[in-house]
């Protein structure tokens, strides 16, 4: 393959789309419609908004912990790559993290486009083998007696992992909630404080 | 199969690139990226491959090319080589319009247009039904949850779904998902045929050895003919 360099990929992938929108596989205006749609209408912020309300719905979050397909769908988050979903909650004695060693499986309509980090073979490779020691490098650092449980979304399995809901953060609504959820935090790689999250 | 892409446990990959852990930098961080993705999930739109197909063209790449290059290079392999081995778009044809198009002017972030055309809206109307791949299933599950099971020693050089990490390893059942539709049948004859799948739990030290430097459990979905029940 003569074509690694991002100014080859780009001028390749350029050529794949002129080339299907003639043979009718593609429209160029369906492109920037899907792009767009990607980056505004899909985000973490769905899956923040599930999780606040989560937190602060305690039949919501057994519904959600128990049927995650029909809880997520519930909110209208179901879409590509977020039909068959499993939520699983960290607790005081319980962290979880998400990996997709064979490629970079991830609930598109819940949380977006899942970021370079979690596609890339590097995570990949660790997460399944040093889980605290890759977290320590996203400065996450559990108790030695929290237990860490690693899902490796090897199907068509989407998992979400429902963090913990700091302190003080009683009496907030869920949606004063969803800006401190981070997207990081329901894949695994982040903690959430009672401040604002990335 | 285990090429390239294959990589649950092995060394030597070098650290996660410190750019990318940066915070605040787009998902999508080149317009090339959207493109490619969006391209790709209208090919399947159009029938001209299917999604476990995709998968398994990229698992085809040179090994130094996979993990030397860009992540929706991999996309462009594999979406290239499907549609030139189908017949749809040859590797000559698009290194000419490479040519006649020279330098790309990709939209960074484009707006949704205004009017949207049949393909546009059922393209996004895809995006948010999304294509459910379970399906009613043949037979009745094999394994029971709490039942000890081993990974079965397979080796195929096709596609399925079973990371090479977990060859021979044992665990314990934890969960039955009902059945769905078998990858390796997907990619290779195109067909949709139900198999059992289960979420499979394993110990760190099963897998990584009783040197194992950390403790923790592993949990992976796996389908039950890659599974046999551990000798009691």
């Amino acid at each position: 393959m003569d074509w690694l360099s991002l100014s080859d990929v780009e001028a390749r992938v350029n050529a794949l789309e002129s080339l299907m929108v003639e043979k009718g596989l593609a429209e160029h205006e369906a492109v920037d419609a899907v792009v767009a749609s990607f980056e505004n209408d899909m985000g973490p912020i769905n899956g923040a908004k599930v999780v606040a309300r989560a937190w602060t719905d305690p039949e919501y979050r057994q519904w959600l912990l128990s049927d995650a397909t029909a809880a997520i769908a519930d909110m209208g988050f179901t879409g590509l790559q977020t039909e068959h979903m499993v939520a699983v909650e960290n607790t005081d004695e319980r962290h979880n993290v998400v990996v997709c060693t064979l490629c970079s499986c991830y609930p598109w309509t819940l949380l977006g486009i899942p970021p370079a980090w979690f596609k890339y073979p590097q995570y990949r490779a660790r997460a399944v083998k040093e889980p605290r020691s890759v977290l320590a490098e996203f400065g996450v650092t559990l108790p030695d007696d929290v237990k860490i449980d690693v899902w490796d979304s090897s199907a068509e399995i989407r998992y979400l992992v429902v963090p913990q809901r700091p302190k003080g953060t009683e009496g907030m609504t869920a949606e004063q909630l969803v800006p401190l959820i981070s997207r990081d935090s329901m894949v695994g790689t982040a903690l959430v404080s009672a401040s604002e999250g990335a | 199969m285990h090429g390239p892409h294959d990589v649950g446990g092995r060394d030597g990959l070098g650290p996660i690139a410190a750019e990318f852990l940066k915070p605040g930098i787009p998902d999508w961080r080149y317009p090339f990226e959207g493109r490619m993705h969006a391209v790709t999930a209208m090919a399947i739109a159009k029938g001209a491959f299917n999604l476990d197909e995709q998968r398994h063209g990229i698992e085809l790449m040179k090994w130094s090319d996979y993990t030397d290059s860009t992540y929706y290079a991999h996309w462009l392999f594999s979406v290239e080589k499907l549609l030139n081995d189908k017949g749809y778009i040859s590797h000559a044809e698009i290194d000419q319009r490479m040519a006649e198009l020279g330098k790309p002017d990709m939209t960074p972030h484009p707006e949704k247009p205004e009017t949207l055309s049949p393909f546009a809206e059922q393209m996004i109307d895809v995006l948010w039904k999304g294509t459910p791949h379970d399906l009613p299933a043949t037979d009745p599950p094999v394994f029971a949850v709490d039942d000890m099971v081993v990974v079965r020693n397979i080796h195929a050089t096709t596609h399925n779904r079973l990371p090479g990490y977990l060859n021979r390893a044992k665990g314990v059942i934890v969960r039955q998902y009902g059945a769905f539709h078998d990858p390796a049948a997907s990619a290779h004859q195109q067909t949709d045929v139900p198999h059992q799948m289960y979420m499979v739990k394993f110990a760190s030290k099963e897998l990584w050895g009783a040197g194992a430097v950390e403790d923790f459990d592993l949990y992976a979905d796996l389908f039950e003919g890659y599974l046999e029940p551990l000798p009691s």
